[in-house]
């Protein structure tokens, strides 16, 4: 807490009078978000233009630049030094820079870079903002937002992340068991990027679901069935940067948890290390408290505890 | 327009002493943290394009290792295979003939019915679209065959 207006916390506590806390300065959610959005932005260019030079000119296809081939083929790539059909070494590459982001970033990748996260985004925020507008679906979304359905929703919201470990374990198993690329045939993403050959596909099915399921909840994929957001959770865990909340400086106003877009109930932890996290900055952009949330690194070294 | 208060009121519920965890923590402004973590992949792309290993077709950087020709284009694209199983789609005619010697273009494309004046950079898996039905695995067969025949 800074400035003269701020009573120190414990006084304040004591003498019943309401503590004062800085507030962020203005528009710089809005600038952490801008960030964020631009950066997805020039990744989902990048694959446009991937893509668009494949079926021109025969370039590599964007599944080239797919790290989780390289998770798949990792296996066979050490024990044959080959790779499993459609997986090419800049996936390996890509893996090993996936591996060092999610070491040092947690779900950065995810949260920033990845395009099937971006696009699920998208068709969320484009649900939201119909179903802002329209006032029977305000409705519906308020009553099934609160009390007994969204208990029995957050029941079952919590079973369903067991998804995207099982799904790592069937996609990177299958891969190494079979020499194949067993994930590739539900894989959205494959359905992505040949959605212009209209192939019906189970993947092209899976996408179509996915981006349903985007509607209404965020980031449906990335929650249940995405393996690379999981094999990234597994190395995150050793991530030193985390969020931080100061529970001196929240308001406990909850704008944190609906930004979340994982629905992780931010204003209960004092860390945020669960394994969900995207590392999106969405929570700190929301908090109005200068000091209720912040980016933080844990240093290995003993000293004074914070 | 209004300008909104500095300051803002925490509940009368809120807790008074400042959140403490077990770690020694220290803050890390947004700007750092970001353009940090993008730097960090770009790095480690490049040190894997400096070290060879960047390929988007064809065969792995370990058959690179084993003396095959690099690309055309430098270096960093893939190797030629040197075994008939390594043969991918995304490979062209012309990597498949500098592989195996003495297959001729002329027999690959015979092989998948194209016309005799396809080029030669035409990738396999186009072929097999719009061939006579020959697919990679049988291509990878005939390889073997013609190779050690």
């Amino acid at each position: 807490m800074t400035g003269s207006s701020a009573r120190t916390a414990g006084s304040g506590a004591a003498a019943g009078v309401r503590i004062r806390v800085p507030r962020r300065p203005a528009g710089w959610g809005t600038r952490v978000r801008l960030a964020r959005h631009g950066t997805q932005a020039v990744v989902v260019g990048l694959v446009v233009w991937q893509v668009v030079q494949h079926a021109r000119s025969g370039a590599a296809s964007a599944e080239a630049f797919c790290p989780f081939g390289g998770f798949e083929t990792a296996w066979t790539w050490v024990t044959t030094g080959r790779t499993v059909a459609h997986v090419h070494t800049a996936n390996l590459v890509l893996a090993a820079a996936v591996v060092v982001l999610a070491l040092v970033g947690r779900g950065f990748f995810c949260g920033w870079l990845c395009p099937l996260g971006t696009l699920q985004g998208l068709v969320h925020a484009a649900g939201r903002a119909v179903g802002d507008r329209v006032a029977p679906l305000r409705r519906l979304r308020r009553r099934l937002g609160q009390g007994a359905p969204a208990a029995r929703w957050g029941r079952v919201d919590r079973v369903l992340r067991w998804g995207r470990w099982l799904v790592l374990g069937w996609a990177v198993g299958g891969a190494a068991l079979t020499g194949t690329m067993v994930f590739r045939e539900v894989d959205p993403w494959v359905a992505v990027l040949s959605v212009v050959e209209f192939e019906i596909s189970t993947a092209f099915v899976v996408l179509l679901v996915t981006l349903v399921a985007s509607v209404v909840v965020e980031r449906p994929f990335c929650r249940y069935a995405c393996p690379l957001g999981a094999a990234q959770s597994l190395l995150g865990r050793l991530s030193p940067i985390a969020v931080q909340r100061d529970a001196s400086a929240c308001l406990g106003c909850d704008l944190c948890n609906r930004a979340c877009p994982m629905g992780i109930p931010v204003n209960t932890r004092t860390r945020v290390t669960d394994t969900t996290c995207l590392g999106c900055l969405e929570c700190v952009a929301a908090c109005p408290s200068e000091k209720g949330l912040a980016l933080t690194v844990a240093l290995p070294f003993p000293g004074r505890r914070s | 327009m209004k300008r909104p208060p500095e300051n803002l009121l925490l509940p009368r519920s809120a807790r008074a002493l400042p959140t403490r965890t077990r770690l020694r923590t220290r803050p890390v402004p947004v700007i750092l943290y970001v353009v940090g973590l993008l730097l960090l992949p770009v790095l480690v792309v490049g040190a894997g394009v400096g070290a060879g290993w960047w390929a988007t077709t064809g065969a792995t950087a370990v058959r690179q290792a084993d003396g095959a020709q690099p690309g055309a284009d430098g270096g960093t694209a893939p190797a030629a295979p040197v075994d008939p199983a390594d043969v991918k789609g995304s490979m062209t005619v012309q990597q498949v003939v500098d592989a195996f010697p003495p297959v001729t273009a002329a027999e690959v494309l015979a092989r998948f019915g194209a016309p005799a004046g396809t080029p030669a950079s035409t990738p396999l898996k186009t072929l097999v679209e719009a061939g006579d039905g020959t697919d990679i695995p049988a291509i990878r067969t005939w390889l073997a065959e013609r190779t050690t025949g």
